[in-house]
């Protein structure tokens, strides 16, 4: 019988990647990534991808939504519910009145300055609004201070990295000041540390979505070791 | 004549450390952290006083952590040879391999027992995540760091006045410090209730209250803004 998967909200970006020529369905990002997911599904191994960017946009998620809340004037709270339709699965993480909002906590405030709506996140708002039938959705870009562990473990980092033998000393003393100055932002204005991008829901797209599972669950049924 | 000793709640004793503090402030002889900061200075000199220490050698050996005072290890041991406690000073056990490679740290009390601490080892520097941190001194120094751990858990057992409840440095940094996401959404409720001007913009949070402070928070808000309405 053919398994018709449902994927992650957040992983469909890589289904609609086009692939290089017009003879190819699906690309080559589609496809290892279809491979991974079989694996997975079938042998229950994991090709773990974790960093620190990750790290800390888990650890500060409250925090972040804390700080939408305090810019905004409006109040929001993680939602829990995961949503499913026939072709994807998700789990935004604010609903509110009519809109959506997906929470991205910047590593730093280079990458927040640098921060656009990419693909990845502009097609997971698409399958969000999908799922929750809502005309409207935010990709919410926060800025806010990195755990102390972090902190602590970066410092420690550049320590090793040079040698360091004294940590009291004057000069190793500034550098530390200057690492945590550099990943905690209190002191610049709330509301300069959230970016938001638009995103509204258009059927042509969702089609696009259905079409590219279509194509991936043929692969995926196909698969061997 | 009784003599005056250093205290954080009496008027002679504070007035002392104070003095104390300010001149060691000033020096520059003191770690960065005491250097013009009184209030760190008066702290270590208190701690100095407990443990019948020299409060320059508190200083130097005293560092804050994640906003913690803790240790470094090496006066950890010192303070444990030098205490009187014990017949011999602090020894080292170590034997096993790769994970399974353990450290014990030992000594003999006056009554002749041997005291032991708990058997460190590499699987549990793994287990508790000491040993994949970034910059991990575990990875590059294991023996070192065997033997420093298995120290600060002798110490908590067999003299904990020593230490008075802090730990080494390195306990410290080794330990992830997350917080507690409920906290967040507490204070997020808190504050938002607080902030708001409009009965609408309260009612937003009603279904999110969880505890009783909410509740009574959100409660006189409510009837804060009704009465400015004259309702």
């Amino acid at each position: 019988m053919k398994n018709l998967i449902k994927f992650r909200a957040s992983s469909v970006y890589k289904l609609m990647t086009e692939p290089r020529s017009k003879s190819e369905k699906l690309s080559q990002t589609a496809k290892t990534y279809i491979k991974e997911l079989w694996i997975e599904n079938n042998y229950n191994r994991k090709k773990e991808i974790t960093s620190k960017f990750m790290e800390k946009g888990n650890l500060v998620e409250e925090q972040s939504i804390t700080l939408l809340t305090n810019v905004t004037g409006s109040f929001f709270i993680k939602n829990k519910e995961n949503f499913q339709n026939e072709f994807v699965t998700g789990t935004p993480d604010l609903l509110y009145k009519d809109t959506i909002h997906d929470i991205k906590s910047s590593w730093d405030i280079w990458t927040f300055s640098d921060a656009e709506l990419t693909s990845a996140n502009y097609w997971q708002m698409v399958c969000y609004l999908w799922l929750t039938e809502k005309q409207k959705g935010f990709v919410d870009y926060c800025l806010v201070d990195t755990p102390e562990h972090l902190i602590i473990d970066a410092k420690r980092k550049w320590a090793w990295l040079n040698g360091v033998i004294d940590n009291d000393s004057e000069e190793v003393q500034k550098v530390y000041e200057e690492i945590e100055r550099n990943m905690t932002y209190s002191d610049i204005d709330e509301k300069e540390r959230v970016k938001q991008f638009e995103v509204n829901f258009l059927l042509s797209e969702v089609e696009r979505i259905a079409e590219k599972v279509d194509l991936a669950r043929e692969y995926y049924n196909n698969l061997s070791l | 004549m009784e003599e005056t000793r250093v205290s954080l709640i009496d008027k002679e004793g504070f007035e002392l450390a104070q003095r104390t503090a300010t001149v060691l402030s000033k020096s520059d002889l003191v770690p960065q952290q005491f250097k013009n900061n009184l209030p760190n200075c008066i702290i270590a000199i208190n701690m100095a006083s407990r443990i019948g220490a020299d409060p320059l050698m508190v200083m130097q050996n005293m560092y804050i952590v994640h906003g913690k005072p803790s240790w470094s290890s090496t006066f950890l041991i010192a303070a444990i040879n030098s205490c009187g406690k014990f017949k011999a000073p602090l020894r080292f056990e170590t034997n096993g391999e790769g994970d399974q490679k353990q450290c014990i740290a030992w000594t003999i009390d006056l009554t002749g027992e041997k005291l032991e601490s708990p058997a460190i080892t590499i699987q549990m520097a793994k287990e508790e995540g000491w040993l994949n941190k970034a910059g991990s001194k575990w990875k590059t120094m294991p023996e070192l760091m065997l033997r420093y751990r298995a120290a600060a858990f002798f110490s908590r057992l067999y003299c904990p006045e020593i230490t008075m409840g802090m730990h080494t440095v390195e306990e410290i940094q080794d330990a992830v410090i997350i917080k507690d996401p409920s906290e967040e959404e507490n204070n997020r409720i808190l504050n938002f209730i607080e902030k708001s001007t409009s009965i609408e913009q309260l009612k937003e949070v009603e279904p999110h209250l969880t505890n009783e402070t909410q509740k009574q928070k959100y409660d006189e808000k409510l009837n804060q803004i009704q009465g400015k309405l004259g309702l």
